[in-house]
């Protein structure tokens, strides 16, 4: 220390430093519970001696720098993609699963009713009361298999406002990105950790909603779908828009005027996409398929006999020229709804198209199994799907809590750690303060020695 | 590793596991069911459609043996109360044979002979639950209708029939004309009544021809009942086949669907345990800091 001033300045520095400290802590304690926030630390260095002999200057503060694991984000990222999707098909699957009702108690259920309808005419073929029985549990099965498309459309449907939802807000998140990225460029001042902590968050909810790649290069963000699709690089930013798709009205997602729908699979719109675009008309398709084989054999066999008014018989059900929407559009043909007496049941052969409607229970009508087995394949199809789907989530689920309880022990704010701060620069800023009182106090002998 | 005890998503995810086992358990011992959708065991769940589709195939052949036993008794009881008549009627035309029997006592045997005829009529017009046994597959009205010496059958030639197993069928209602006339000229009612002519005349040939067109009757009825009572145990040994089948597939089925109760209870205590032990981990966790600490 050259001078006794030199030593007063030494020490105020350390009690600027010692404040900084406090300062910190305080703030690190302040956003402990602050989603995204990265720990702060207060980086010191010692001035140096002026000359041999000389202690030195004190203390300076060199930065506050925030606690951050950069790998640690990007894989948190890359599992957000994958819980995201995970969680959007298990919460579909849930509700398409809930949808098709309890096994034994669903459609399978009123295709036994319908069968037992048409084997009890059978055995009492000239029974009104059974032939109006026949009738009422045929436009039940009709509208047991409407109800279940209609259901499976409803659910399509809602997954495509989700689609377009998750396309608004993945157009929001970005225009936030690109806000804030000017914003970091601009200013790397001591705003600069709280707006990159900003920018973690943002990225990590963005990767949720679909697949992203992040590269930074000289300070400038560049953020891409997996596809290689450019959202945002800098401050210039690419949206996504919808398209609605000609006849379906679906929504497609589509990027500078290409359609990328496809090439969207990871995040919330890719599991969404896959519910809509691949998993639900499946279904459908099964679905369509039974109604369709159903409701022809059931047609034949009725149009073989003879109604009890004597005439060949007509079809029971009106249902679509292909198996393609067959099960939206099967219906009791209104002949029938107005008059039992044309269900074949009587005259020459008797009851044998009853006994043939209520024997096609047991004939293998739907791809080589019955009809009611085809109903079974159809549901350990969607439990199978959704079981998948939930362990899947559940899998990426303890994935993702490791990672947070990683990037929680590099940049987490720890109370226990920051009240030990406290009393650390407390303790100091006392010592320092002594100091600065010793130093005081000599200038003041010497100021007597001199009066 | 550093601990900040501040991550609360691990133990909020621990948490939610346990509220979900406990969910679940409560669930199959409130309803007594192992699956309750399909993604509990998906092939349970397909195993649960197969048996139950089964039961009601089952069930309806059952239903169909049932009224198929009912009528089958029903016809069995008119066939055997028309071949007490034909060895009634045989009986009476023999003895109106010969010169022994005087003119009124041939008349009487012809009134008897007659009243024979309308117990028959009687007899193949049963009805079984307002349906007629021996009229084919007509379904109202009665098999034969009409006077003396003019009786037609009303009746058709085809029949009702009814499937008690997969592939086994029985008729419930029968051809009455084959059993009446068969490949004769006339039906055994109009042969009565040429009978009962035949005996007020005297005329033997008469009564020779009738005792004749008596006795293929008899033929004609035995064969129809020795049918009958074969489709009869035909039904029994369906219906306990249909039992015995019946009972394996619920057997099945209730492997793949009800929950084993004690199992049930045992899981339900277990996950309520563990998810009282989970709370009470994550009230511990953040009581204390360094801050009660320092003074």
């Amino acid at each position: 220390m050259s001078s006794i001033f030199g030593s007063l300045s030494s020490a105020a520095s350390a009690l600027e430093a010692q404040r900084r400290g406090l300062d910190v802590a305080g703030q690190n304690i302040a956003n402990v519970n602050t989603a995204g926030y990265t720990r702060r630390t207060l980086d010191l260095q010692e001035r140096p001696g002026a000359f041999v002999g000389d202690a030195g200057g004190g203390v300076a503060v060199t930065q506050v720098r925030a606690i951050r694991d950069v790998f640690l984000d990007a894989r948190i990222r890359q599992e957000t993609q994958g819980l995201a999707h995970d969680t959007a098909v298990a919460d579909a699957m849930s509700l398409v699963e809930a949808q098709l009702g309890r096994p034994g108690a669903s459609l399978d259920a009123q295709l036994s009713s319908f069968f037992d309808a048409f084997a009890a005419l059978a055995d009492d073929p000239g029974s009104l009361t059974l032939r109006d029985a026949a009738a009422r549990e045929s436009d039940r099965l009709a509208v047991a298999f409407r109800d279940m498309s209609e259901r499976l459309g409803d659910t399509r449907e809602h997954m495509d406002l989700g689609v377009r939802a998750a396309v608004d807000e993945i157009n929001t998140l970005v225009g936030r990105l690109a806000e804030l990225n000017a914003r970091v460029e601009s200013a790397r001042g001591g705003d600069y950790e709280s707006l990159i902590d900003t920018r973690t968050t943002l990225l990590t909810e963005l990767s949720g909603l679909a697949g992203i790649t992040v590269s930074e290069s000289s300070g400038t963000l560049t953020v891409a779908l997996t596809s290689g699709e450019m959202l945002l690089s800098g401050a210039v930013v690419a949206p996504l828009s919808i398209e609605n798709e000609a006849g379906t009205g679906l929504a497609r997602v589509m990027s500078g005027g290409q359609d990328i729908t496809a090439s969207i699979t990871t995040g919330t719109l890719g599991g969404r996409l896959q519910m809509r675009d691949d998993k639900i008309p499946g279904y459908v398709a099964a679905l369509d398929q039974i109604a369709y084989d159903v409701a022809n054999a059931v047609n034949a066999a009725n149009a073989s006999g003879t109604d009890a008014l004597g005439n060949p018989g007509g079809i029971l059900f009106d249902i679509s020229a292909t198996p393609a929407g067959a099960a939206a559009s099967m219906r009791l043909t209104a002949a029938v709804a107005n008059d039992s007496r044309l269900i074949s049941a009587a005259g020459a052969g008797a009851n044998d198209a009853a006994r043939a409607i209520a024997s096609l229970r047991t004939a293998t009508l739907v791809n080589g199994v019955t009809p009611t087995a085809a109903w079974g394949q159809l549901l350990y199809r969607v439990g199978a799907d959704s079981a998948d789907a939930q362990r899947a989530q559940t899998g990426r689920q303890q994935i993702m809590t490791q990672l947070q309880l990683l990037r929680e022990a590099a940049s987490g704010v720890s109370i226990d750690e920051e009240a030990a701060s406290l009393m650390r620069y407390q303790r100091a800023y006392e010592a320092n303060a002594r100091y600065f009182s010793v130093v005081n106090s000599l200038l003041d002998t010497l100021f007597e020695a001199v009066r | 590793m550093r601990v900040t005890f501040n991550d609360q998503s691990s133990s909020i995810s621990t948490l939610q596991i346990a509220a979900q086992n406990l969910a679940r358990a409560q669930r199959e011992v409130t309803t007594g069911r192992r699956v309750s959708v399909a993604s509990d065991d998906p092939s349970a769940a397909r195993t649960i459609v197969q048996e139950r589709a089964e039961m009601a195939t089952i069930d309806a052949y059952r239903r169909s043996a049932d009224t198929a036993s009912s009528r089958l008794s029903a016809a069995d009881t008119a066939l055997s109360g028309i071949i007490d008549l034909y060895t009634e009627a045989m009986a009476t035309a023999t003895a109106g044979r010969g010169s022994v029997p005087t003119q009124e006592a041939r008349e009487a045997l012809a009134q008897q002979i007659r009243g024979i005829r309308d117990s028959l009529l009687t007899q193949i017009n049963a009805q079984f639950a307002g349906r007629p046994l021996f009229a084919g597959s007509a379904t109202s009205g009665s098999a034969y209708a009409g006077a003396p010496g003019a009786w037609t059958y009303a009746g058709t030639a085809d029949t009702v029939q009814v499937e008690v197993q997969q592939d086994r069928v029985v008729s419930v209602t029968f051809d009455g004309r084959s059993i009446l006339q068969g490949s004769d000229a006339d039906s055994v009612l109009t042969s009565l009544d040429a009978l009962s002519d035949a005996l007020v005349a005297g005329d033997a040939a008469g009564i020779s021809a009738g005792i004749d067109a008596i006795d293929r009757a008899m033929a004609r009825v035995t064969r129809a009942q020795g049918r009958l009572g074969a489709d009869e145990r035909g039904v029994d040994d369906a219906v306990s086949q249909l039992t015995a089948l019946r009972l394996s597939s619920d057997t099945r089925r209730s492997q793949a669907e009800d929950a084993n109760l004690a199992e049930a209870i045992t899981k339900l205590s277990t996950a309520d345990t563990a998810y009282r032990a989970t709370l009470a981990a994550i009230s511990q966790q953040e009581r204390e800091t360094l801050l009660d600490y320092l003074r």
